[in-house]
């Protein structure tokens, strides 16, 4: 037993001793990763013979060993990511510079939000977000039937019952996950299983995702609300004093203006064949661009 | 002059992970081929690869959750009537583990099947089939019978996943999603792979989201749920209140921001975005035709 404890501690060392750069070095690709939509190896679970070379070799070994010398530090490496002019340029395609997956990191990332980000999103958008910290998982409007179709006779999580007060609006961190049978929202949207371990989502395009952005009750009860949210605010959103008036002008303009503003708004308006119906799915996308108009 | 045009190459927009991950170019190159040459080429296209023209266009699978023993209907074991009501040699099990509803028992006793065994014409070396088959006894010449399964776990969870996956352990793709990756479909108004559940009265195992999930492939290729519910696949009918023409106008001036969108930025996705929207508003009306009532 001593023997083994004495393997687990060296290996531990070993793993993390100033000598040793793997670890630092996959770790910082997984939190660029994260950041940047591919890591700097496009290939985070494999750094040995069978992974692609990382883009950028030295940026990778210096950002590893400066995060070695300062204590593991993430939130000091999540800073430098997002405080690096590499995360700050335009997310367009440039004409002067053909590079398709982005190799030389010479665009801002652009890429698909997490399941848990597109929901907790639209939350926050449509002001109905819980911001509760810890505590008990929640159980969100989920259709019907769908646990007891798959469910043992003698489950004790046959039958489905959603939460009835205001903790179905918290954070998707929270949401209650039976692995046997994950929420259709999270499962369409490239959330992992949690069966097996996962070192990079898919991000896949389809249309039972567009289905359920269209008609799930949860996305219809908050784009309701950010719907009256926007109605309300409307001459503050075209005078350009409202948080939301960002999301009304093409995503490569970083400030609002009177000429640009309007139109949009006119455009999101024809959405609705009803002037009381408002489509809010503007903001199903979010590129990091717009991100960063918001408080 | 705006961004997008001066891509005049629209493959360019494209990478090589995506060109890969959404087009039938996966395995099923050869399957795919010959499906299009019988239904749109018109002319032979060389299998190369295969040891036989690919001809399947699609597989159905039926899989019978909690059905009758294999030892009541297929599997002959001769011996068990002789040793009838002898202790399970210890060779046997090989100190293996047994399930907690034959644990508590001070002896483990061998018993055959109740039923009586016929050996069948195969057209090979017969088949031994059960009383309980009158009818299928009469068709072995032909049924494939595969004897060989089995599993090292003890439970159904294992053994169903191995079935469904080639795995015990969760993690893999199951059969659909990889003819869902392999084979592809011509069918663009409805999913690749669909999954329906029968119901009934009688005790079952539990089933597990996993039987039909992707594994490590992308969530595209998951199988699709078609439910005996008021939505046969989640999230399809319009809200109360919402028509197909509201849904349409809805679409348009979306189609519009993306198409405004992708202008500025030249991200693929977003167009990709704009087809899958188009085609679940095409499956609000496939769908429901399918299944053989009106939406």
């Amino acid at each position: 037993m001593l023997a083994a404890h004495r393997t687990a501690s060296v290996w531990l060392k070993w793993i993390t001793s100033d000598d040793q750069p793997l670890t630092a070095r996959v770790l910082v690709n997984r939190f660029w990763l994260m950041v940047f939509g591919d890591g700097l190896v496009r290939t985070p679970e494999e750094f040995g013979l069978q992974g692609e070379h990382p883009t950028h070799p030295e940026l990778l070994d210096w950002m590893a060993v400066d995060f070695q010398e300062n204590g593991w530090n993430l939130k000091r490496l999540l800073k430098q990511f997002l405080t690096s002019r590499t995360f700050k340029q335009s997310s367009a395609r440039r004409s002067d510079f053909p590079d398709p997956e982005n190799k030389y990191w010479g665009r801002g990332p652009s890429y698909k939000l997490d399941a848990e980000v597109v929901r907790d999103l639209s939350l926050w958008s449509s002001g109905l977000l819980n911001r509760k910290i810890g505590g008990e998982g929640f159980k969100p409007y989920q259709p019907s039937g769908m646990w007891i179709a798959l469910s043992h006779p003698n489950s004790d999580t046959k039958n489905y019952e959603m939460n009835k007060d205001d903790s179905i609006y918290r954070r998707s961190l929270y949401m209650y996950w039976k692995r046997t049978s994950p929420h259709p929202m999270m499962t369409l949207f490239d959330a992992p299983s949690r069966e097996s371990s996962c070192v990079q989502r898919s991000r896949t395009s389809t249309s039972l995702q567009s289905l359920a952005l269209f008609n799930e009750t949860q996305r219809m009860e908050t784009a309701r609300k950010l719907a009256e949210r926007l109605l309300r605010d409307e001459q503050r959103i075209i005078t350009g004093s409202s948080i939301f008036s960002p999301c009304l002008l093409p995503a490569s303009q970083a400030r609002w203006s009177p000429q640009l503003c309007p139109p949009y708004w006119t455009m999101l308006r024809a959405g609705s064949p009803c002037r009381r119906r408002m489509p809010a799915r503007c903001l199903n996308r979010a590129s990091p661009q717009w991100m960063k108009n918001y408080p | 002059m705006n961004q997008a045009d001066l891509f005049l190459d629209d493959s360019f927009h494209i990478n090589r992970r995506q060109f890969f991950g959404r087009s039938a170019l996966g395995l099923g190159t050869a399957s795919m081929a010959s499906l299009l040459s019988s239904d749109l080429l018109g002319r032979s296209v060389p299998t190369e690869g295969l040891h036989h023209k690919a001809t399947a266009k699609r597989v159905i699978y039926l899989f019978m959750s909690g059905g009758p023993s294999h030892i009541d209907m297929w599997d002959y074991k001769p011996r068990l009537s002789e040793e009838y009501g002898k202790d399970l040699p210890p060779e046997v099990r090989d100190g293996q583990r047994i399930t907690g509803m034959t644990s508590g028992q001070k002896t483990l006793p061998l018993a055959p099947s109740k039923f009586e065994f016929t050996k069948c014409d195969n057209n090979d070396k017969g088949v031994w089939v059960s009383s309980l088959l009158p009818y299928t006894s009469k068709i072995t010449k032909e049924l494939c019978v595969v004897h060989g399964t089995f599993t090292e776990a003890i439970n159904h969870d294992p053994a169903i996943t191995y079935i469904q996956t080639g795995s015990q352990i969760p993690g893999r793709p199951s059969l659909g999603s990889w003819l869902s990756y392999g084979l592809g479909s011509m069918n663009e108004n409805l999913p690749n792979y669909v999954v329906m559940l029968a119901r009934t009265n009688h005790p079952q195992q539990s089933l597990f989201n996993r039987l039909w999930g992707t594994g490590f492939m992308p969530s595209d290729h998951q199988g699709i749920l078609f439910r005996a519910a008021e939505n046969p696949v989640l999230y399809l009918k319009n809200p109360q209140g919402v028509t197909r023409g509201d849904r349409r106008a809805q679409l348009d001036a979306l189609a519009a921001l993306n198409q405004n969108h992708y202008q500025e930025f030249a991200d693929p996705e977003v167009l990709s975005r704009i087809k899958q929207h188009e085609m679940a508003y095409r499956m609000q009306a496939s769908i429901p035709e399918l299944h053989g009532y009106e939406g």
